[in-house]
Order: structure tokens, then C-alpha cells, then sequence
């Protein structure tokens, strides 16, 4: 008896490993005349019609369509590119925890963006802060840095090493590819955020790619005179293609 | 036999404690991965028209993703590549109440924001009504696809949105005539070696976008040509201009890209490149445009010098050392 225990107990765990494989999952779309499984990334098609227009379309495998009528021609993506990458972006974080800061001790964060635009000629990722990092309950801010020599600002980098120089600021390193400002190409260069809805390059390339990678560092450093609070603000990431 | 007993109890019970801890799903810090198709529409309309066109918007991240949708005038901005420079004043458009005849739709319904569970892919329709007095020009904007972002205030903390983009370029027609040219086609005079980059720069003067096609041809000191670099028709906006490439960069996993891409990277803007290594001599280089399927056809030449110094280098070094150790032996001989 207390064998066939031990042993169910010990059938218990390799039934619930068991069960904790993960599923595999097929698609399957079929008509009278064809039966299509799909196992790569064509994932979409079509041809929308209308009185004035149509328009066709298929996702996944061709990159472009081309379809004219008696008011109208409509061509959905670029005809020269044939391409099965969407114009995709990632963030590898969206809540960037600075934790408590200390006075004179810079904090520093990173997240990592990555834009994969083979259907694309080309991108850009853009950058502003809704905000300086504000309590909201005080009113009181975090203003942005102005980097050791007092220079960097929203659109020009510049060295911040110092514990004694205050703000908060950022940076971009290339991981994949070389599409951050070339700004940053000294590793202490820093810049300020710039207010919405006004906007600057952090990440562009004009010419096709996938997965490129920029990692984006925050820094954050305060004066022994900063009041205390909960210091917050909201970071605006825009990916757009060129036309 | 009571401790055995205990023992494959409390084994048991490890393996039970230990499979949860496998079990268990790893934990990321939340990520947001999102993405669009196709990345541009391309409108040429006479009014009246009620253009609906199919796109595709993803959510790649491990969560569901909340978005607003946004449409915004676009210009092209200042570095002649293509990338855009968002207008804030909607009045810029031609038709100051024009961005009141565009709407998504989900599944028919006009839709302002958008939920999408994760990896799953939305499908939308962009709906532009033009009525028959609509005012004629180019209406160039971007429909965005804003993530909202959480709302967190238990640190010192910055949150993220991610914000992507389809660029619609919609021509109103009847079109003007189409006007424009040659801005540019420069490569530096003296060259060492190839590959050989062009600048070739073209402006259009038009009120509507086109995308020209052209070449550039190569010929030698004797006339005989060398070969040929195909442009890609990229779009040109309305009185803008905008350098051109060549048609291998639109695929980056080519072996002609190969050969081309460290010329390509080396420039801060576009070039077409022609990829050929050695020259020797004058070349002429033409570039052929035509601005539309039916023209009008732009032609400029330009010379380049080609002498081929790193070769002609190694050739004289490896000239000298066997120069030098034929006399060495000659005078040992002696």
C-alpha cells in the first residue's frame, strides 16, 4: 500500500511536466478547390473591392500590389522591395525603474529597441518626453541635464561623467547595425529629452533591414537639495518607414 | 522500514517542489513589440472616391497592447532620404478638413483605439471618402498606432510608449503636369578603385508625388561601355527632392549588395553605386531619368578619372623584391 503511494506520488510530477509542454499550433484554411497549411509566415491576403476602387493585397508572401481602375490606382507597399517582414518595432521594456536615487549617485537604466523594416526603404525612431521627470504630488522636477561643460541639449550631445552635474538625459549605443545618431558616438555623450510633440532621431538607417538594435541608457543624477518624491514622466518611441 | 518510507516520502516531495519550480514561467520585464502592413499606400484618386484598403497591424509582445490611433500630415524632411517630418497643424494639408475623411475601420465600424491580445494580428481598413469638390493636391500623412502606456507610480520611474506608422501618400487628381529634374549627379573626379558611388539627386516641381526610373551608364575613353547601375523608383514628394539609389540596395541578402555595401555604408546619404573594382583611364557616366512612365526624360554626363594606384603599387613593390634578389644572387654568382 505504501508503495503503490510512493509510487503515485512519484507519477504525479511526471504527469504534471507532462502537461506542462508547451502546445503546438497549425493553421488551416481551406475551400472547396485547396486545402492550405500554413507553416510560414504567409498570414494574410486578400482583394477588397468597392464601387470606386479596388485594391489588392497579400501579406506574407509578395511585398507589393499594384491595381488601377477608372478613378483610381492604389499600390499597397513599395513594388520595388519584395519583402515578407513587416515594418515592426519592439521596446525590451516599458517600465524603466530607476529606483530610490541618491544624491550624487547617477542612476542609470537601459531598454533596447529594435526595428525590423525589410518591406521598408529605410526608417526612422524618433524620441520625446511627455514631460520633465515630475512629482506630481510636489510639482517638483528633475530637470534635464546639461551635461559637464554645460552643452548637450536636445539635439546636440555632450560629455556627462561628473557626479556633481544634475538632470536626466540618455544616450543610444548601437547593438545591431549602426542606426543610432552618430551623436552618441563618444560612450559619455548624453542629450536631453526634448518636450512633445516635438521630436528627434535616436535610430534611422536609409536603407533596408531587419533586426536592428539600439540600446537606449538613462541616466539620472540629483543634488542633495533635490525634494524628495515620486519623480515620473513618459518616454514617446515613434517608428515610422520612409515613403 | 518507517525511514525508508519517510526518506521516499520527503524525495517525492522535493521532485514535486522541484517540477513546479521548473514549471513555472519565466518572468520578463514587459516588453512591447508591435508592427504594420504594408509599410506605405500609395493613392492616385479622382473625385468622387470611397478608397478602402486592407492593413495589417500586429502585436508581437507577450501581452495585450492598447492603442490610440492617431493621423498626422507628414512632410519630407530636410536630409533628402526619404524619412518624414511630422506636421502637428492639420490645416496644412490642402483641404483643411481632410483629416476628417479618413477613418480605420474594424469591421466596418470607425475605430479611434484598439485592443490586440498577444501575438495576434488585427485586420483594419483605411477608409478615405472624397467628396466630388474635394480639393485637388497631395495629402501626404502618417496613421499611427500609439501604445498606451502603463500607469505605474510606485518608483522614480520613466515609462515607454511605442508608437509605428503607414505612411499614405494620396495624390487628388486631375494631376498637374509633371515637373522636375536633374538636381544632382556628381562622384568624385579622381578615383583609386571602385566600387564607384553616385550622387544623383532629383527634384520634383510637380503638385502630385511620382517615382521616376532611370540608369546610369558607363562607358570608357573609347566609348565602349562598361555597364550599368538601375536606379530604384523611390517616391518623390511634391516640390521636394531626393536622392536616389541604386535597385540592388532593395535587397540587402543579395551578393550584389555584397559587393556594393561597404560604398553604401560609407555615405551619410543614398548613393548608386556602380560595383565594378578596377579602372584605369576616363570614364563617363550618364544618367538617364525619366520622371514618369511617360516622361518627360532628363540626360546629364559627367566625367571621372580612374588610376588605379594600390594596384600599380603592389605591382612596382613585388617588381622591386624580385629585381633585388636577382641581382643578390647575380652578384653571389660573381
Amino acid at each position: 500500500m505504501n508503495m503503490a503511494k510512493a509510487l503515485f506520488l512519484i507519477i504525479l510530477p511526471l504527469v504534471y511536466l507532462t502537461l506542462y509542454l508547451g502546445s503546438s499550433y497549425a493553421q488551416t484554411m481551406s475551400n472547396s478547390t485547396y486545402i492550405l497549411q500554413m507553416g510560414n509566415l504567409n498570414s494574410f491576403a486578400g482583394k477588397p473591392t468597392g464601387s470606386g476602387y479596388k485594391l489588392g493585397f497579400t501579406g506574407g508572401q509578395t511585398g507589393a500590389n499594384l491595381f488601377t481602375g477608372a478613378n483610381y490606382k492604389v499600390r499597397a507597399g513599395f513594388q520595388y522591395i519584395k519583402s515578407i517582414i513587416p515594418f515592426s518595432f519592439s521596446l525590451s521594456s516599458v517600465f524603466i525603474d530607476f529606483g530610490v536615487i541618491s544624491p550624487t549617485s547617477p542612476v542609470t537604466r537601459t531598454n533596447t529597441l529594435t526595428v525590423s523594416f525589410g518591406s521598408a526603404h529605410g526608417y526612422q525612431v524618433t524620441v520625446s518626453q511627455n514631460r520633465n521627470l515630475r512629482a506630481n504630488a510636489s510639482g517638483n522636477e528633475i530637470p534635464p541635464t546639461t551635461c559637464d561643460a554645460g552643452t548637450c541639449t536636445t539635439t546636440t550631445a555632450a560629455a556627462w561623467t561628473s557626479s556633481l552635474v544634475y538632470g536626466f538625459g540618455y544616450r543610444c549605443d548601437n547593438v545591431t547595425g549602426t542606426d543610432c545618431n552618430t551623436d552618441f558616438s563618444t560612450s559619455t555623450f548624453y542629450k536631453q529629452f526634448i518636450a512633445s510633440p516635438s521630436a528627434v532621431s535616436v535610430m534611422s538607417s536609409s536603407n533596408v533591414g531587419k533586426n536592428r538594435r539600439g540600446q537606449i541608457t538613462y541616466k539620472v543624477n540629483v543634488s542633495g537639495t533635490q525634494p524628495a518624491g515620486l519623480y515620473t514622466n513618459i518616454i514617446n518611441y515613434i517608428a515610422t518607414p520612409t515613403f | 522500514m518507517k525511514n525508508k518510507l519517510i526518506n521516499i516520502k520527503i524525495f517525492t516531495l522535493i521532485l514535486i517542489l522541484g517540477s513546479f519550480l521548473l514549471g513555472t514561467t519565466k518572468a520578463n520585464a514587459q516588453n512591447v513589440s508591435i508592427g504594420i502592413f504594408p509599410p506605405i499606400m500609395q493613392m492616385d484618386t479622382t473625385p468622387p472616391a470611397n478608397v478602402n484598403a486592407d492593413f495589417y497591424v500586429q502585436n508581437q509582445s507577450d501581452a495585450s497592447v492598447d492603442f490610440n490611433i492617431v493621423f498626422k500630415p507628414f512632410k519630407p524632411a530636410n536630409n533628402k532620404n526619404g524619412e518624414i517630418e511630422i506636421i502637428d497643424n492639420i490645416a496644412s494639408f490642402p483641404d483643411p478638413l481632410f483629416i476628417n475623411r479618413i477613418k480605420v475601420l474594424d469591421e466596418g465600424e470607425p475605430i479611434k483605439t484598439l485592443t490586440i491580445g498577444p501575438k495576434q494580428t488585427q485586420k483594419l481598413v483605411l477608409e478615405v471618402s472624397l467628396p466630388p469638390n474635394e480639393q485637388k493636391g497631395d495629402y501626404y500623412f502618417t496613421v499611427f498606432f500609439v501604445s498606451k502606456p502603463l500607469s505605474s507610480l510606485k518608483s522614480n520611474s520613466t515609462l515607454a510608449s511605442a508608437t509605428i506608422g503607414m505612411n499614405v501618400l494620396l495624390t487628388v487628381g486631375p494631376k498637374g503636369k509633371t515637373e522636375g529634374g536633374i538636381a544632382r549627379f556628381e562622384t568624385p573626379f579622381f578615383v583609386n578603385s571602385g566600387p564607384i558611388p553616385f550622387k544623383v539627386e532629383i527634384a520634383n516641381r510637380s503638385d502630385h508625388f511620382f517615382a521616376p526610373s532611370g540608369e546610369i551608364i558607363i562607358k570608357n575613353m573609347l566609348n565602349k561601355e562598361k555597364g550599368r547601375v538601375k536606379l530604384m523608383p523611390v517616391n518623390i514628394l511634391s516640390n521636394s527632392t531626393r536622392y536616389i539609389p541604386d535597385i540592388i540596395q532593395a535587397n540587402i541578402e543579395s551578393e550584389g549588395y555584397k559587393k556594393i555595401a561597404e560604398a553604401v555604408e560609407d555615405q551619410s546619404f543614398p548613393v548608386a553605386v556602380f560595383p565594378q573594382k578596377f579602372f584605369l583611364g576616363i570614364y563617363t557616366a550618364t544618367l538617364n531619368i525619366s520622371l514618369e512612365e511617360n516622361g518627360p526624360t532628363f540626360t546629364k554626363s559627367i566625367t571621372f578619372f580612374a588610376f588605379p594606384i594600390t594596384y600599380l603599387l603592389t605591382i612596382f613593390i613585388v617588381l622591386g623584391i624580385i629585381v633585388f634578389i636577382v641581382l643578390r644572387v647575380r652578384k653571389k654568382i660573381n
